[in-house]
């Protein structure tokens, strides 16, 4: 106990744990040795300290905000410097730690929030809707009249200031009434609604082209907000109804409108899904005319084929248009974007790269007619050799026949080859160690792998043929190992050609 | 009807545990890492065997006392320009076995490498066991057996001299991978990691019972 709470006294460094005897040589030691870190944020206090000083004690000489900027700013890199200089490298990877999720809270807070929103923004549209009444007064004062029954007005006397800027109210700065929520802004907060860009926001099967807000004229005649100056009637709203009509106006635009890249991606799409439509049927129409069947007509695979020569070039210009869009216009899309669309064409080119190998190999006419006959002759000897066979096995069995009702030495003669087949399995248990299962293993299929250069690429094809293969046994484990390894390595491939991007 | 069927082989799903491990070979090119793999899973052996392309995939599966192990064995290609490849392979994998050529000191150093490379990178808990291929040539030998064995104690290996021609060792090696592997709840043991703790369970509902209630 007592050897591991021994007790230190002294003027102790508290970084280093020496002793430095008397209280200005740890200071010094302090400041030399140990203050580097802390010094930037010292100093950062100390600058803004004085620079309060300087402030109250009244020297007006020295711009303090401007020279506290400069100074705080070289400070804090400074501080990243230092913070900068361990290398995360020296660190063991961390485990997770306890984790808690705060999606529900999050979603609680916006979905109050966003139904706020929505309730303003409809009872907004309400109001715009009795005020779009045709039937409306348009006279001046029963005008003002049934635009207060439609919304109440906020007292004048109530609001000494502007309720968004808080410009004072008075001889110069008058009050204005939204004629959406009531409420009372000056001649700078208030923005003209056009009363077609209303008709717009409350119908939107109305047609509209043309500015929803009119500039701010100088002017301020606006009692009667009907008549326009500019010539379009328009009407009186404060910038926060503004903001909730416009974020309405643009969901609703982006609800019936797709961005041109949307509408190309979907046309994309469209092609890669036709072009899986056909596959399945091209596939193994082909493996069927290679092996010289006649099931399928030559000419239907011909059509299949140019018909997915189509849809691949199609795919192939879509999904490079997709990767160039936006790229030539000045303020260049977020990288986010230009993520997308790289992964886009990846996509395609992936997709086009997994099914293309089908297409090359479409044999020529003359060699589907040869391999057609050379299959029927085939067909024909065998059908003529199991003849052969036959008759044969019928001979035999006479023949055995009239050795049985001969012979016993024949009796003896399978005795022996029991014993030796006997023998023969005792040998292949004492060589397996009698503890290994039968293993598997996909043949290998080179050529078509060996043809492509990058190694990747390479692998993924080897696994897609041992999948085939492994499908073929039925070894339901190894397609699923096998096919978690091909997403890794597609994963893999993808990442790859993702550095190499934005390498290059 | 006597002749077939050949021995009876214990069905795995009976007995016991089944237990599935992946397991990657890593070494210099012509080593006999194929080899060694298609000897325990097929038992042939090919005098001239094509150097593999990418990665070779094969399973087998082993009976120890009463537990099935399956292996699902990927063996790498050893040549250069396929490196990229391994880590993929070896990094989910509970064994590895290094394999370098008794007749290279080269491939010694390669395997060496490995090795190093497997501490590194690949799962903390992984089983590597060094094979010393080609045990059949042991008059061109160039890397004795004690150098070996001392290096694979230094860094607890396992360690064995193999033959893939003669098939000397070469069950022996996977069966003692299989004896080392931790048998319990094998399989996804690698998942189970990395999950750190959920505090918010919907499980975890307050008790009912209380004071004032």
């Amino acid at each position: 106990m007592a050897t591991t709470t021994e007790i230190i006294e002294g003027f102790l460094c508290p970084m280093c744990m020496k002793d430095f005897g008397t209280v200005t040589l740890l200071q010094h030691h302090f400041e030399d040795a140990h203050t580097s870190e802390d010094k930037a944020v010292f100093q950062q206090l100390k600058g803004f300290f004085d620079k309060a000083k300087k402030k109250i004690m009244g020297d007006k000489d020295t711009n303090p905000f401007i020279e506290q900027n400069s100074s705080s700013g070289g400070d804090v890199t400074n501080y990243s410097q230092g913070l900068s200089g361990y290398d995360s490298s020296w660190w063991e990877p961390q485990d997770f730690g306890a984790s808690q999720s705060h999606l529900d809270f999050f979603k609680s807070i916006r979905g109050a929030r966003v139904d706020h929103f929505v309730v303003e923004t409809n009872k907004l549209l309400i109001r715009l809707d009795k005020l779009l009444n045709p039937d409306a007064p348009t006279e001046p004062k029963r005008r003002k009249a049934f635009e207060m029954s439609v919304v109440r007005w906020i007292p004048d006397r109530e609001v000494p200031a502007c309720l968004r800027c808080a410009r004072s109210f008075g001889l110069m700065t008058r009050r204005h009434h939204c004629r959406l929520c009531g409420g009372i802004i000056c001649d700078r907060c208030s923005q003209f609604l056009t009363l077609s860009f209303a008709q717009k926001l409350v119908n939107p099967a109305f047609c509209f082209e043309g500015e929803g807000f009119l500039k701010r004229s100088g002017s301020n005649t606006s009692l009667n907000s009907l008549m326009s100056t500019e010539g379009e009637p328009h009407m009186r709203i404060c910038a926060d109804c503004r903001q909730l009509l416009e974020r309405r106006d643009s969901m609703t635009e982006l609800r019936n409108t797709k961005p041109p890249i949307v509408q190309l991606y979907e046309k994309m799409k469209m092609c890669i899904e036709e072009a899986e439509n056909i596959l399945p049927q091209y596939l193994p129409m082909v493996d069927s005319l290679s092996q010289g069947e006649a099931v399928h007509s030559y000419r239907d695979a011909q059509i299949l084929r140019t018909k997915l020569v189509k849809l691949y070039e199609a795919i192939d210009q879509l999904s490079k248009r997709i990767l160039l869009f936006g790229l030539d216009t000045d303020p260049q899309p977020n990288p986010k974007q230009v993520y997308l669309q790289k992964a886009i064409r990846m996509y395609a080119s992936n997709f086009m790269q997994e099914n293309l190998m089908g297409l090359q190999n479409l044999l020529s006419e003359d060699e589907v007619k040869r391999l057609q006959e050379v299959r029927k002759a085939e067909i024909q000897r065998k059908i003529a050799a199991e003849r052969q066979a036959a008759m044969e096995a019928q001979e035999r069995e006479r023949q055995q026949r009239e050795q049985a009702s001969s012979a016993e030495a024949s009796g003896c003669r399978s005795e022996a080859s029991g014993v030796k087949s006997q023998g023969h399995r005792r040998q292949e248990s004492t060589a397996s160690n009698g503890s290994l299962g039968k293993g598997w293993k996909p043949e290998g299929e080179i050529e078509h792998a060996s043809r492509i250069n990058d190694p990747m690429l390479q692998q993924i094809e080897i696994i897609r043929g041992y999948i085939r293969q492994a499908k073929q046994a039925q070894r339901m484990d190894e397609v699923t190992m096998l096919e978690q390894n091909l997403r890794e390595l597609q994963l893999e491939f993808t990442r790859q050609r993702q550095a190499q991007g934005d390498l290059s | 009807m006597a002749g077939r069927g050949g021995a009876q082989r214990p069905n795995g799903a009976t007995q016991g545990k089944i237990c599935q491990f992946k397991l990657v070979l890593l070494g210099e090119s012509a080593v006999g890492k194929s080899s060694l793999v298609l000897r325990f899973v097929k038992g042939q052996f090919h005098e001239y065997q094509e150097s593999t392309i990418g990665a070779a995939f094969l399973t087998q599966t082993v009976c120890l006392d009463d537990t099935t192990v399956k292996f699902e064995i990927w063996d790498t290609a050893g040549q250069e320009r396929y490196h990229s490849l391994a880590p993929m392979y070896y990094r989910g994998a509970q064994a590895a076995i290094v394999v370098y050529d008794i007749t290279s000191q080269d491939t010694f150093g390669r395997a060496k490498t490995w090795v190093k490379e497997l501490q590194r990178q690949a799962s903390p808990n992984i089983v590597i066991a060094l094979a010393g291929n080609k045990a059949d040539l042991a008059n061109k030998r160039m890397v004795e057996y004690e150098e070996a064995q001392a290096y694979a104690e230094e860094n607890s290996l396992l360690f064995m001299e193999t033959s893939a021609k003669t098939a000397m060792n070469v069950n022996d090696i996977f069966l003692a991978i299989a004896k080392k592997l931790p048998k319990s709840d094998a399989g996804n043991a690698n998942q189970q990691r990395q999950q750190g703790v959920r505090l918010n369970n919907e499980q975890t509902q307050p008790s009912e019972s209380g004071c004032c209630k």
